[in-house]
């Protein structure tokens, strides 16, 4: 309008998309950038693991399902032992690998306040988070394509489909509240982690970020299971836990306020262990 | 004013420590920091970057201290460290990207001449390029930063003379700016004589000297002689036997004799007469009285 004088908005759009660049910057850099001991730098190599490894896990515990020939509900527990158990060897693996000295990063260096690079952090390593289920369900998506086109060129029959039919009583979804209950675990877990990522590595700041990941991913496995008949299942026993959860809104909302106090308590840890000390 | 403040710092890591280390790194002049291995010039620098903390002491930064201008110190200072820091799997055309985004006085100009003047390609893997230029790679990073104080450690070790020719040029351009500070730690101590304003030695970590370097040099001679006269004896510091005789730093300026050669030493011959054996340093003594006679 003529004769009105505009105000700069508080949160100009310069800023703003200057703050993401600097925030996506800082993202590829602690996951590109910085230079490690233990292995190629890159979330695209731990993705490869990841991938592979899930398949792994998928393929042998396929295998011991078939060859003990057992009953259903040992199959199940075995199966589900079988994962777990392998999920810890790899968390550790890659948290042993993760917590080795990182060299002097291009982080360390840069000019980003202490308070961005708490909160930088934190969401860096939640993004990897969702990265690395998501990629874990596509590995697992994957291989049970895989599996189902070969049994189809040998047998004729085809079982993926029915992996994901409720009505057969392969799957059980958990419904909204369940869902709402499994978002809110994650943060908390993810908040969790990383309070403990500062508390134990003061010194070597970003270390442990790399471990967490993995963490999210054994979060992932809870999701996936074998079913009686060898069929990989996603969303079973473990999720049908959550389906009917004897939970009121109240409890849930108490629990939201927890997870997001968790977390905003994680940051604030962050925070403090970044602030450079008085020298 | 100076670049770099140090008062009383020190980092103690149980069996070594960086002992109420005091000095004052010159504005608009190289600073030389030279020790044996081990003596504590990487901890320093690694404190002085904020990559070690402190348990005494403090640093001012340009008469600033960090906790109070953390991001303005970090925009105006960069360090080469003596490996590099990034990821060697990485291509340049992606690393100055990151860079590009994270200072935001970037100078794209300078790094384009610079990656053109050195020939260094940006569609090749940092661990695909020689040692001398990934050097040469890291101390671009370094100075398209635009920083006011550079810190250098063993920027030019393991590399040829012509490629270390070239760094310690891009150092001299690097200082035709007055406002600009430089802390070039070394073993390569030719590089100093040719450069370098002021020395700072260090032992055990403890700073042993702290002087400019042509009066420092100025206060002694290199004597070089076939026998050791009672009177070579007395003021001798650090004296070495060879098959050719003797070899010693001496105060004296007046000796003289047949058979005996006197000329000012060079930082590396002072280094391995002070540091060596019999040196004014040998077994961790840092008493500075010794050297100077004050």
């Amino acid at each position: 309008m003529r004769g009105v004088i505009l105000q700069k908005p508080i949160f100009s759009e310069c800023d703003g998309v200057k703050t993401m660049n600097e925030f996506f910057a800082y993202y590829r850099a602690m996951y590109l950038g910085t230079a490690r001991n233990s292995r190629r730098g890159g979330w695209n190599v731990e993705i490869l693991l990841i991938i592979i490894s899930g398949l792994l896990v998928a393929g042998v515990t396929a295998c011991l399902n078939e060859s003990y020939n057992m009953d259903a509900a040992q199959n199940n527990i075995s199966g589900t032992m079988f994962i777990y158990a392998s999920t810890f060897v790899y968390v550790y693996a890659l948290s042993a690998g993760a917590t080795r000295r990182v060299k002097p990063s291009v982080l360390n260096s840069a000019p980003i306040s202490y308070k961005k690079r708490a909160v930088y952090s934190h969401l860096s390593v939640f993004i990897s988070g969702l990265i690395f289920v998501a990629c874990w369900f596509a590995a697992m998506l994957v291989f049970i394509l895989l599996v189902s086109v070969i049994t189809l060129i040998f047998t004729g029959d085809w079982t993926f489909l029915p992996a994901f039919e409720e009505s057969a009583g392969l799957v059980q979804y958990p419904d909204a509240q369940g869902i709402l209950f499994i978002i809110l675990l994650f943060i908390a877990l993810f908040g969790i982690g990383m309070a403990i990522s500062y508390i134990k590595n003061k010194k070597v700041r970003y270390s442990m970020l790399f471990a967490w990941p993995a963490v999210f991913g054994a979060f992932a496995l809870l999701l996936v299971n074998m079913s009686a008949d060898g069929n990989f299942v996603i969303c079973n026993n473990m999720l049908y836990n959550f389906k009917n959860l004897p939970l009121s809104r109240v409890w849930l909302a108490v629990f939201a306020v927890i997870a997001v106090a968790i977390c905003a308590g994680s940051v604030y840890l962050g925070i403090k262990t970044e602030k450079p000390k008085n020298y | 004013m100076y670049g770099l403040e140090i008062n009383g710092l020190t980092v103690d890591f149980g069996n070594f420590k960086l002992d109420n280390i005091t000095t004052n790194i010159r504005k608009g002049c190289i600073t030389g920091l030279i020790g044996r291995n081990g003596a504590g010039k990487s901890t320093l620098i690694k404190t002085i970057m904020r990559q070690q903390d402190a348990a005494a002491g403090n640093i001012l930064y340009n008469g600033q201290k960090f906790s109070e201008h953390e991001v303005e110190i970090l925009n105006l200072i960069a360090c080469v460290f003596d490996t590099p820091h990034f990821n060697m799997f990485a291509k340049p055309k992606k690393m100055v990207k990151l860079y590009k985004a994270l200072y935001k006085s970037f100078d794209m100009e300078l790094y384009d001449r610079l990656m053109k003047k050195f020939n260094l390609p940006s569609d090749l893997r940092i661990s695909k390029f020689s040692f001398g230029m990934q050097r040469k790679y890291c101390l671009i990073i370094a100075l398209c930063q635009r920083p006011q104080i550079l810190i250098l450690d063993e920027p030019t070790s393991g590399i040829d003379p012509f490629d270390r020719s070239e760094v310690v040029g891009l150092i001299q351009e690097f200082m035709m700016n007055e406002d600009h500070t430089v802390l070039f730690s070394t073993h390569i101590t030719e590089d100093l004589d040719k450069i370098a304003d002021y020395i700072v030695m260090m032992e055990n970590g403890k700073i042993t000297i702290d002087e400019e370097k042509d009066t420092l040099t100025e206060r002694f001679r290199l004597v070089q002689c076939g026998e050791l006269t009672e009177q070579m004896r007395a003021g001798a510091i650090g004296v070495q036997k060879s098959m050719f005789g003797y070899t010693f730093l001496t105060r004296d300026k007046n000796i003289s004799g047949e058979n005996v050669k006197v000329k000012v030493p060079t930082i590396e011959e002072m280094f391995v007469h002070l540091l060596g054996e019999n040196g004014a340093y040998a077994g961790g003594n840092s008493s500075k009285t010794d050297i100077f006679g004050m």
